[in-house]
């Protein structure tokens, strides 16, 4: 290994520490309000709120592909049935911080937390 | 290298310290169950905790006064007394009904607080829900009339016509009551403050950067919380009458707690909600139930009603408001659409 | 040209084979890169428009053999940022970087590429978000990638007996 050989791999490295914990403090900050964007072709499929970590649901993302299956609990989501052929989707297991996201190229679904960190709204009416 | 850490180091630090420098004065906020409900006072002024109790004592005396479930109340001593005798009232009480039957005119009997009878039958929001036969309901249903009513503004009394008659002021109490807590919290220096009867919603003031409240309305059949819009409204009340609130299903039918006094049956017009904003909550409340007159009429009645404003969402989530609203409503789930008409 | 052709066949039978191996997830697209071995290797010997081609074309029948459609524009859009990358650190490099030093930049900027890529097809760049744990396999696949590289041409004498 050369001196320039070094370099490169320090640069990289620090450069991802850097972004990873940047995102991480990111990650952290207080949020009032959580919710899951469900995007496919770059459109808002649906917006499913995170907030209540009691609520259990199974969504079905219906696309012109396939279908694939997201399950919404303790205020976070993940993919449980996917038709894509590479099925990462599935892998990338449960999220529940705001900023991170599940990725379902085959389908061009993308799933993803997001937090309001001012309050949307003071109250609701029921 | 070293610049290239310092650069990170400096960048890291920005981000640690702007995470905790937006410092903002708590609200104080208490919640207590009453009239059938949660309630949930928020103040945003500096003011002691008493203020709040006072509001809640203020909720209690119109419990005391205004439930059916209390043995002893004012109401349920009318009921008793149907078609016997007067009841003397306290003014709060009196002016309750008579508000009541100013809005069964203007809602042409589809609001009628003289659906006890009706209600009772039903049971809905209690475990001894249950489908009556058409034959009870034929029975009872002439005993619904708020005309019936008969008020005597000197002596402070009211009296039922008809023996077997009942008044329900479930749907008008909770509105008086958060106006009273307002009035209460007034009077003891609060300007800015919400004030949540069981989701319906009284504003006090604006917020204390002197903005709009922003209140969300909630998305039918989800979790509690989860909104499909908000408005932005100054000192108003928001009250909604939504299906999703109190319902049982049965052989596959939901039965929902917003009943028509007409048939006996809950209405069945393909709403899901109907949210008014009014000046007062009290109004807001009887107004809300302009629900069992469908879209289109409840729709002509809250556009013709000065200062009042509506919002209806139907079963195909599809949703109205009146032309007042227009700048001051926005949805915020792709799911439901506004429409113009 | 019979070279370049055994190269674009070795790197599509190290890519199959990649495929088979189970790989530990770690972000989406996160792999070893075998085949890049004789990306590596081919811009020491062929440079540029010659590895451009072998590249282009084990894309190409890569689609066909091994993965779906859609991984297509993904892969594609990887190794042509990677291999740009790679030519100008050799260049610029030149007597101060190794097979490693580019090797580990060119895996850096196959999964840059790559998320490129997705974010387009996807239609969303917060999934971008994933860049750094990527960036940090990209070193770990771009070290392996470059010693296998330097290994291979260290013995290339011995292919000189093909004479192609």
């Amino acid at each position: 290994m050369k001196k320039g050989d070094i370099f490169i791999i320090l640069f990289v490295a620090v450069l991802s520490v850097g972004l990873l914990v940047f995102y991480r403090i990111s990650a952290t900050q207080q949020y009032h309000h959580k919710y899951a964007v469900i995007m496919i072709d770059g459109k808002v499929y649906k917006k499913v709120s995170l907030d209540d970590v009691n609520h259990k649901e199974e969504i079905p993302i219906v696309t012109k592909q396939g279908k694939n299956i997201l399950l919404v609990k303790n205020g976070g989501v993940q993919v449980i049935h996917a038709e894509c052929p590479d099925k990462i989707c599935m892998k990338e297991g449960f999220i529940d911080k705001p900023g991170q996201s599940i990725v379902c190229l085959p389908f061009r679904i993308v799933v993803e937390i997001r937090g309001d960190k001012s309050v949307e709204i003071d109250e609701v009416t029921y | 290298m070293k610049k290239f850490t310092a650069f990170f180091g400096i960048f890291l630090l920005i981000f640690i310290f702007s995470g905790c420098s937006n410092k903002n004065s708590q609200p104080i906020s208490d919640t207590k169950f009453a009239l059938d409900t949660y309630c949930t006072l928020t103040v945003y002024d500096k003011v002691p905790k008493k203020v709040l109790d006072d509001g809640f004592k203020a909720i209690e005396d119109i419990e005391k006064k205004m439930s059916v479930t209390i043995e002893d109340s004012e109401v349920s001593e009318i009921n008793k007394n149907a078609g016997i005798r007067p009841v003397k009232v306290s003014p709060d009480t009196f002016y309750v009904i008579k508000k009541a039957i100013h809005f069964s005119e203007i809602e042409k009997g589809y609001f009628d607080i003289t659906v006890g009878p009706i209600v009772n039958l039903w049971n809905i929001g209690t475990d001894k829900a249950r489908v009556p036969s058409a034959e009870e309901i034929k029975a009872k249903l002439p005993l619904v009339n708020y005309k019936n009513i008969v008020l005597d503004e000197k002596n402070m009394t009211v009296m039922l016509k008809d023996k077997g008659m009942s008044i329900d002021l479930g749907g008008i109490a909770k509105g008086y009551a958060a106006d009273k807590v307002a009035e209460v919290l007034k009077k003891e220096g609060v300007k800015h403050a919400i004030i949540n009867l069981g989701g319906d919603v009284l504003t006090i003031g604006t917020k204390p950067d002197g903005t709009n409240w922003r209140v969300g309305i909630q998305t039918p059949f989800k979790p509690r919380g989860e909104y499909f819009g908000i408005v932005e409204v100054g000192e108003k009340a928001v009250v909604t009458s939504g299906v999703y609130e109190r319902y049982f299903e049965k052989d596959g039918k939901l039965y929902h707690h917003i009943l028509n006094p007409f048939t006996g049956y809950p209405a069945d017009n393909h709403l899901y909600s109907v949210t008014i904003i009014t000046d007062t909550s009290i109004d807001g409340d009887a107004l809300a139930k302009v629900f069992v007159m469908g879209l289109d009429e409840g729709m002509r009645v809250a556009e013709n009603l000065p200062g009042v404003e509506a919002i209806f969402v139907t079963d195909d989530k599809k949703v109205y408001i009146t032309s007042g609203l227009k700048g001051n409503f926005r949805i915020t789930d792709p799911e439901y659409t506004l429409m113009t008409k | 040209m019979v070279f370049l052709s055994i190269l674009v066949s070795t790197s599509l039978i190290l890519y199959i084979i990649e495929g088979m191996l189970p790989v530990p997830f770690i972000a989406p697209g996160a792999k070893l890169g075998l085949a890049n071995i004789i990306t590596v290797t081919s811009l020491y010997l062929f440079g540029f428009i010659d590895t451009l081609i072998v590249l282009i074309v084990r894309i190409l029948l890569a689609t066909f053999f091994a993965s779906s459609p859609s991984t297509f524009f993904y892969s594609l859009g990887g190794g042509l940022l990677s291999l740009v990358v790679m030519h100008l650190v050799k260049n610029i490099g030149k007597n101060h970087v190794s097979e490693v030093g580019v090797s580990v930049s060119g895996g850096v900027f196959h999964n840059i590429g790559q998320m490129l890529v997705a974010s387009a097809i996807v239609q969303n760049i917060n999934i971008m978000i994933y860049l750094p744990v990527l960036m940090i396999a990209g070193i770990g696949t771009g070290i392996f990638v470059g010693l296998s590289s330097k290994f291979l041409l260290k013995h290339w004498n011995k292919f000189k007996i093909l004479k192609y």
